[in-house]
């Protein structure tokens, strides 16, 4: 029996009402995996017509969706229909009621591969976002009261609690 | 030569608050240069005869923009320990040759590291690669097409032109996007898509996309996968290469025999390179001249020996 071999897209989407500031953005997603599957198969007609739309929704699936990160893994049949699938990515610019932004982070073979992929660059940005929690002489002081912890976090992300 | 990563060739001047946006959004996308482009067209340029458009036409071209950058605005290149370069382009738009009369008058148009162009038939451009040298050949979406030929392509080529392909317009309307296809369609035709650049002509920072992406569009513009990725990287850095070269122009190169102090291993001593001009031998060179001192005599000068003409290409 052959093998069936897929490619795995990691993609971030992004929001283009925050992607000139410098805050943080912490609201999740309204989005379910249904409606990022609809909104590429459409793009999809668009750009490649029947032919691109045929070949491509056999093997295609959303494996993964997190919607506080805004990241979701996207799979796709080896060679045509990958192909064809990463060159619309750049045209998706609306999800729902939100105008978004996709970018590619990795292309993986294998779901396992993306997912260590994900863990390794999710922990890097932990990282980097508790340094912001520093405090004002400079120190790293993780253990706040209520209050100070509340001030902060609004600092970093502009949210209206 | 250093290594210049992914390339982002064109991110236009024009509106002018938002330019360091743009640049600081593209860094964070991934790419390592970019290069700010001023657009003049030929008719906005002052001629003494026409005294109607007094107002409107400039006097001389306008100086390069630039961008100052601090270490926080680009923090994942900071930590590899690399710093980006941003680069100075200028692009004409023409009809014909008359602009070659203020190009060569002015200071300023040779301060700009790149030099594009936009021809706006096939006769100007004929007319430009026999007289003029320039870097990049670009497209105006709202400009009509005009008619291309396999030795027109091959033309270009042998003069170091790359061709380039926006792929913002691609994004926002959809009139645009089916003539830059037919575009990309036309080039794999008439020239196996050899010597093509992908850059965006972003005036927002929404536009832009980053270099994985881009290197994916290969797909719609008939290209290969190689073809796609070279787009971004390799042949940004042979667009960087031939501007050098012709900024440089035609120099020399002067090969001497090197007369050691130990007189009697003068007469075995091979023949050494005593002076050569500063330069790196990856360089594309317009013309050399070498200098042959075949003459057993230790004394040598310029008039006497022979001197042999190379060109490269």
């Amino acid at each position: 029996m052959v093998r069936r071999k897929h490619r795995y897209a990691v993609v971030q989407l992004e929001r283009t009402s925050s992607i000139a500031l410098p805050y943080l953005d912490v609201k999740p997603l309204k989005a379910s995996e249904d409606d990022i599957f609809k909104a590429v198969k459409i793009k999809l007609g668009e750009l490649h017509g029947d032919y691109g739309r045929a070949v491509t929704t056999l093997g295609m699936r959303v494996k993964y969706l997190n919607e506080a990160t805004r990241i979701v893994v996207l799979r796709a049949r080896l060679g045509e229909p990958f192909k064809m699938m990463a060159s619309t990515l750049p045209f998706v610019t609306s999800i729902g009621a939100e105008s978004i932004q996709c970018t590619t982070l990795y292309i993986a073979g294998t779901i396992r591969h993306s997912l260590i992929f994900l863990e390794k660059r999710q922990k890097r940005i932990f990282k980097q976002v508790l340094e912001m929690f520093k405090s004002d002489k400079g120190q790293k002081k993780y253990k706040m009261s209520e209050p100070e912890l509340k001030e902060r976090i609004l600092q970093i992300t502009k949210l209206e609690m | 030569m250093k290594d210049l990563g992914y390339a982002d060739l064109n991110i236009p001047s024009k509106p002018e608050s938002t330019v360091k946006a743009r640049v600081v959004r593209a860094l964070e996308l991934g790419y390592q240069t970019v290069a700010i482009n001023t657009v003049i067209h030929q008719e906005s340029l002052f001629l003494k005869k026409k005294t109607s458009d007094k107002d409107n036409a400039l006097s001389d071209f306008p100086e390069p923009t630039t961008v100052t950058l601090s270490e926080t605005d680009y923090p994942e290149l900071a930590n590899k320990g690399l710093k980006p370069t941003i680069l100075t382009r200028l692009t004409l738009v023409i009809k014909d040759n008359d602009f070659l009369i203020h190009y060569n008058k002015s200071n300023t148009a040779k301060k700009y590291d790149l030099l594009g162009l936009i021809p706006r038939s096939s006769n100007a451009l004929q007319n430009a690669l026999k007289s003029f040298r320039f870097d990049i050949l670009s497209y105006d979406p709202e400009l009509e097409h005009f008619h291309w030929n396999r030795k027109l392509y091959r033309e270009a080529l042998e003069k170091h032109v790359s061709f380039e392909l926006n792929y913002a317009p691609m994004i926002t309307d959809r009139e645009h996007r089916r003539k830059i296809i037919a575009l990309a369609y036309n080039y794999n035709f008439v020239g196996k898509c050899k010597g093509i650049i992908l850059s965006s002509s972003a005036k927002r920072p929404i536009d832009l996309r980053s270099p994985t992406d881009v290197a994916n569009l290969c797909c719609i513009l008939s290209m290969n996968e190689c073809r796609g990725r070279e787009a971004v990287m390799k042949q940004c850095a042979n667009v960087h290469k031939a501007a050098l070269g012709r900024k440089m122009g035609v120099f020399r190169v002067r090969v001497d025999r090197v007369v050691q102090e130990t007189t009697t291993a003068a007469v075995s001593a091979p023949v050494t390179v005593a002076s050569v001009v500063d330069k790196e031998p990856e360089e594309r060179r317009e013309g050399i001249e070498v200098i042959d001192c075949s003459s057993s005599d230790s004394s040598v000068s310029a008039e006497d020996s022979d001197v042999e003409n190379m060109e490269e290409d």
